[in-house]
């Protein structure tokens, strides 16, 4: 499992595995970010085409959900802390970017002069927005991770709890931003090019993070966080940066939330948003980013999909009429009972979480990734083929 | 407004007390569960919010009186516990402490969404058999009763001892004969008991609903904690400890110029989890507890 069970220490890895597919030279970079953003707009100007509103709407959630669950990884997985505050951190973000769109929106637009055309104020409003909202995050993470750093992990489950639950009723009773009523009158500015450009960028820079020497570091904190303070490494430094990275892209994610829905309230970030984050990436596998994003593929539309499928079978049982049971009535029976009862969707979270635990704890893709890289594993790597790293 | 300090004073020691009390019993739950597996057994709210359950369904459908209601639930949480224990945290027991506190936070949920289903969640109320102040008096005086009878179990008995030792080191403890997962399941049994009597006593208090463990569950947690996790006198300190800051804290109000003034009693979660992270900083076996060395 560990990734230094074949190689002598972390310098070596590092140093093999940065090529290997890891995107060097800075043009290149900032191509593929032109082609992130280039294929986000395109596929939104696609979706827009063929989708209708609600299931548009749905991809966006599916995106926001792909983001926290990546974000969180970089903490549960990878650096191997377990933290249960995640909803607290996009809390934050949400919080900090409508305000700043709803409250001083307008103000800042005007630097950019009269001339300027109404998209592009309102898409630097929305870019400022949404920095403020992540750094934001990230300074309320370094401020938890200072902590934090010093708990085990089962303490600091509980401390992260904690702090989502601190932030909900520090928000219910901040009356500036709307208190028990919630935060309405937020433009919507978040579509699904937003998302995805957001949510690729989100992958892309873990994923970066992972293959750099600090990746390395985060990881030998998570194998063994004594043998890691020998090697030179400072535990407590990185286990805080990886709480202020992972609340940044948490803040990201809540602004896109808060300027999605237009509305917001204190009760959409509480203790069970945290848990269905965790859920996600304790299912996709921790470590695995790759397997996050796989899981909240499938998990973040999941409460709509158990809404529609709800709602179809109440169609047709209003159509089919009472007496007369047409069709699979056990599957209609089914849908009935789930639009009666929402909280089955919350059993079937609670039931994945023991299930998972009990019979693959490392999660469906352990700490596994998908990617290039594992299709080039298999063929002779020319000189450096005999190190593995031991998955 | 002022001729009744006295009584104002002696009516908030007496909440204090009650909170105090009602944490106090929750807490022994995770204490002695710590104790022996060094596991915060994150469905303990939840068992005590099965007892509140089991309670109301014993006065309200069976027509018992409430203290039948009372032992049924005492019998009933130990079971849930045993097979909570048995099913879930048994398997894990050499994994990883993370994955036997996923599979708990799981439980947790299952739990309460079971709960939902089965009752709604819409609060139920016992109906009024004791007056406010006697089951006031009542909550006090069981909370009393069970930290000293189980602190006289833990500290006076053969199996007390048994349990302090595997507390102490497991392994060492199954080396001199002692059966390790007996005393686990016995260490369940009196902490989900004592949550039982909890439950249905909070319960007559106040509702029963099945979101209803999940704060006293936290606030008993960090009451554990804050007495020294591991003892059941320090469970009984902790209970006592955080109801008198939160009592105290919640009639404060600090002015902040004009008709403003920040009221503190808007901000128990956030007090108590500032507790908490101190007490986890600064004094992390609690406030009775001796410091560990951590061992490689």
């Amino acid at each position: 499992m560990s990734p230094f069970s074949a190689a002598p220490g972390p310098g070596p890895v590092a140093a093999r595995r940065r090529p290997v597919g890891s995107l060097s030279g800075s043009p290149l970079r900032w191509g593929v970010l032109a082609a992130v953003v280039l294929v986000a707009l395109a596929a939104d100007r696609l979706a827009s085409g063929w989708l209708n509103a609600y299931q548009l709407h749905v991809l966006c959630i599916t995106g926001i959900a792909v983001i926290m669950a990546a974000s969180l990884n970089l903490v549960n997985g990878i650096t191997g802390q377990f933290s249960l505050g995640h909803a607290g951190f996009m809390a934050v973000g949400a919080y900090a970017g409508a305000a700043l769109t709803v409250k001083w929106g307008q103000p800042w637009a005007i630097y950019l002069g009269h001339g300027t055309p109404q998209p592009v104020a309102a898409a630097a409003s929305f870019v400022l927005a949404l920095l403020v909202a992540g750094l934001a995050a990230a300074g309320v993470g370094v401020v938890v991770g200072m902590p934090a750093a010093r708990l085990r992990g089962d303490y600091l489950a509980i401390a992260t709890l904690g702090f989502g639950e601190v932030v909900r009723e520090l928000l219910l009773n901040a009356e500036a931003v709307g208190g028990r009523t919630g935060f309405g009158g937020i433009p919507q500015s978040t579509s699904l090019a937003w998302v995805l450009a957001l949510a690729a960028l989100t992958i892309i820079v873990l994923r970066n993070i992972l293959c750099s020497t600090h990746g390395r570091a985060l990881l030998a904190v998570r194998e063994d966080e004594s043998a890691a303070m020998a090697q030179g490494i400072d535990v407590a430094r990185y286990k805080v940066g990886a709480f202020a990275v992972s609340a940044f892209f948490a803040g990201l994610a809540g602004c896109l939330f808060a300027h999605r829905f237009c509305f917001i309230h204190p009760d959409n970030f509480g203790a069970l948003q945290s848990i269905e984050i965790v859920t996600t990436v304790v299912l996709g596998g921790m470590g695995s980013i790759t397997g996050s994003v796989a899981a909240a593929l499938v998990l973040g539309p999941l409460p709509e999909v158990l809404k529609l499928a709800a709602d179809w079978a109440e169609r047709a049982s209003a159509a089919t009429g009472a007496g007369a049971t047409a069709g699979p009535s056990a599957l209609l029976a089914a849908g009935l009972e789930l639009k009666a009862h929402p909280e089955y969707l919350w059993i079937v979270y609670s039931l994945l979480l023991v299930g998972m635990m009990l019979l693959r704890p490392q999660g469906l893709m352990g700490d596994r990734e998908v990617s290039l890289g594992m299709l080039r594993r298999l063929l002779p790597r020319p000189g450096g083929g005999e190190v593995g790293d031991g998955r | 407004m002022h001729g009744g300090l006295a009584q104002q004073v002696v009516e908030q020691a007496f909440n204090a007390l009650f909170n105090g009390s009602v944490w106090a019993l929750i807490a022994v739950g995770y204490s002695m569960v710590y104790g022996v597996l060094k596991l915060i057994n994150f469905a303990h709210g939840e068992v005590f919010m099965v007892g509140a359950f089991v309670g109301y369904l014993a006065v309200v459908e069976l027509h018992w009186p409430w203290m039948a209601g009372l032992g049924l639930a005492m019998v009933a949480c130990p079971l849930l516990a045993l097979l909570i224990e048995r099913a879930a945290y048994r398997p894990l027991r050499a994994a990883p402490r993370l994955a036997a506190l996923i599979t708990a936070i799981g439980v947790s949920l299952l739990l309460q969404n079971l709960a939902i289903r089965i009752f709604s969640a819409e609060p139920k109320g016992y109906p009024r058999l004791l007056s406010d102040s006697a089951l006031r008096l009542v909550i006090i005086g069981t909370a009393i009763a069970c930290t000293v009878a189980l602190h006289e179990v833990v500290h006076r008995t053969q199996v007390g001892t048994a349990i302090r030792a595997v507390s102490h080191d497991r392994e060492a403890a199954a080396l001199m004969g002692i059966n390790v997962n007996r005393i686990v399941a016995i260490a369940f049994v009196l902490g989900s008991a004592a949550a039982g009597v909890a439950g249905v006593l909070y319960g007559m208090y106040y509702n029963v609903e099945p979101l209803m463990g999940f704060r006293p569950g936290l606030y008993a947690f960090v009451a554990a904690v804050l007495g020294g996790i591991g003892s059941v006198r320090g469970a009984a300190v902790g209970g006592l400890a955080l109801g008198i800051l939160l009592v105290a804290a919640s009639s404060i109000a600090i002015p902040l110029g004009g008709e403003a003034a920040l009221e503190l009693s808007k901000y128990k979660t956030t007090i108590t989890f500032l507790v908490l992270t101190a007490a986890l900083l600064f004094r992390p076996a609690g406030l009775l507890g001796r410091g560990q060395v951590q061992k490689l």
